[in-house]
């Protein structure tokens, strides 16, 4: 199968990304900045995880990034060029914590929804959307409905969906967190092997240090209030990663280190 | 009730008080047949449902397009929802004298009270149900670089869709009870509220009463259409509370 058809290299670049909400304090409000000074070049095909304690915005990070969420200074680029819309017309895709699919829908429908909206016809629809059914290993219940499957099934239908689309980044907000140990784990083994079949960079949101170093090619480590780029760890380890070897551990130690504070 | 009934009218033995089933139910075994002069129990039966047909249709076309525009910008909401707090308590009835004022004595008028019985039940519940339509679907279709037509057609539309079939169900059983009221106001010469009236006028208590129950088994069976397509198209909605 061919994944790789109409992607060409593109970086996204955030370039000083701030963010702050008005917020009340007593009587007046006060500008809480959440996100501050961010910059960050994430290149073609590179899987960079960003990590946090709660509540550095690191789901505001990726919003931004996203389009769905405008920053208050900074600006993002991919390929040099303003996002100014949701998702930049289609070159980034996103995976929600709660898989949004649409309930109404049958799974195969709701891969193909971005293609109906971009107006492809309904063979090359159903051809591209069953291809990434397949993918995901969804062939079987490519009729049922959303609220039929189980937690890690709805999360890949959501990973097909994002992908239906060609995208060049898939952007994850915390896309496992709500699945079981095992599934999460089986899911993640997917994520190496659709990453390397599809060539995709992904931005990964997570809270979870091992997910992060099994699935980065880089972390990101944020630090809170207001969240700042505190680290950038490369990960060198080959993949498939053994969460058990001994650079493993050693690179969760250290993420823990900068994660808990000093 | 059925027997309490019979046992009533064979005591009573009044026609004009209470008439005994046979001669209800040979009112009702023959529909086609012409009652008083004023046509059949069919022929009644249709008008009123025409009207009715008529009435919350109009409604659904305003109060459909209105709600999903005011669920979804709060701008609208604001000002809009002032207007309805006003309206909503007067009962569709107490319009009757400002219709007739308006549109004249006749459908015109008869109509406009269905479609405002209708009207506000549809307005709520589709303002409800846009409410109901989660951000992460939204959100979704934008990532997708859905438009806001595609948003409205996509997502609004079909995920408010069983708020909004609700809102119909509730809105066809108020418009049925105001054609069946405003029908016997004067200047009206048709329908089962007429009929029904027209008959106590001469008499014909097994008239009325067979007129009553064409009008409860005619609201039953709508109301259990809407109940079927609510049962076999929106089932998703349960999985989502």
């Amino acid at each position: 199968m061919v994944f790789l058809e109409g992607i060409r290299a593109m970086t996204l670049q955030l370039l000083g990304i701030t963010k702050s909400f008005e917020q009340a304090d007593g009587k007046s409000l006060v500008a809480k900045v959440v996100l501050k000074d961010i910059n960050l070049t994430i290149d073609d095909r590179e899987v960079v995880g960003i990590l946090g304690p709660s509540g550095c915005g690191k789901t505001t990070l990726l919003r931004i990034i996203a389009g769905l969420d405008q920053p208050t200074e900074g600006e993002v680029l991919l390929d040099g060029k303003k996002v100014s819309r949701p998702g930049a017309r289609t070159k980034m895709g996103m995976i929600f914590q709660e898989h949004a699919l649409l309930p109404w829908r049958s799974v195969i429908d709701n891969v193909s929804l971005g293609l109906e909206i971009q107006k492809v016809s309904g063979s090359e629809r159903e051809e591209k959307a069953m291809r990434y059914l397949e993918l995901v290993g969804l062939q079987g219940s490519s009729h049922s409905r959303p609220y039929e499957l189980s937690g890690g099934m709805r999360q890949r239908a959501a990973v097909a969906r994002a992908l239906a689309l060609e995208p060049s980044f898939l952007l994850m907000d915390e896309p496992f967190s709500a699945l079981d140990p095992q599934t999460r784990k089986q899911i993640q083994t997917d994520i190496i092997r659709i990453q390397e079949k599809t060539a995709k960079a992904i931005v990964l949101v997570t809270h979870s240090v091992e997910e992060a170093i099994l699935l980065a090619d880089r972390l990101v480590i944020l630090s809170a209030n207001p969240g700042m780029v505190r680290r950038i760890l490369n990960i060198e380890m080959e993949r498939p990663r053994d969460s058990m070897s001994r650079p493993f551990l050693e690179m969760r130690k250290e993420v823990l280190g900068l994660l808990g504070g000093g | 009730m059925i027997v309490v009934w019979e046992a009533l009218a064979q005591y009573v033995h009044n026609p004009f008080v209470l008439p005994t089933l046979g001669s209800i139910l040979s009112v009702l075994l023959m529909p086609t047949a012409d009652l008083l002069g004023s046509g059949s129990l069919l022929e009644n039966a249709r008008v009123s449902l025409f009207r009715v047909a008529l009435g919350f249709l109009i409604a659904a076309f305003l109060a459909v397009p209105l709600g999903v525009a005011m669920g979804q910008w709060g701008g609208l909401k604001e000002l809009s929802e002032g207007l309805i707090s006003a309206l909503r308590p007067v009962p569709p009835l107490a319009w009757v004298p400002l219709a007739m004022a308006w549109l004249k004595i006749g459908l015109a008028s008869v109509v406009f009270i269905i479609a405002l019985g209708a009207f506000f039940p549809i307005l709520l519940s589709t303002m409800q149900g846009v409410r109901s339509v989660k951000r992460s679907w939204q959100e979704a279709v934008w990532m997708m670089g859905a438009n806001d037509a595609d948003l409205i057609a996509k997502v609004i539309l079909p995920g408010s869709a069983p708020e909004i079939w609700t809102g119909m169900r509730v809105g066809f059983g108020i418009a049925w009870m105001c054609v069946v009221a405003a029908e016997m106001l004067p200047g009206t010469s048709s329908g089962l509220g007429y009929l029904i009236m027209y008959a106590y006028g001469w008499g014909q208590i097994q008239v009325v009463v067979a007129g009553m129950v064409a009008i409860g088994l005619l609201g039953i069976l709508i109301d259990r259409f809407f109940m079927a397509v609510e049962r076999r198209w929106f089932s998703w909605r349960a999985s989502e509370r």
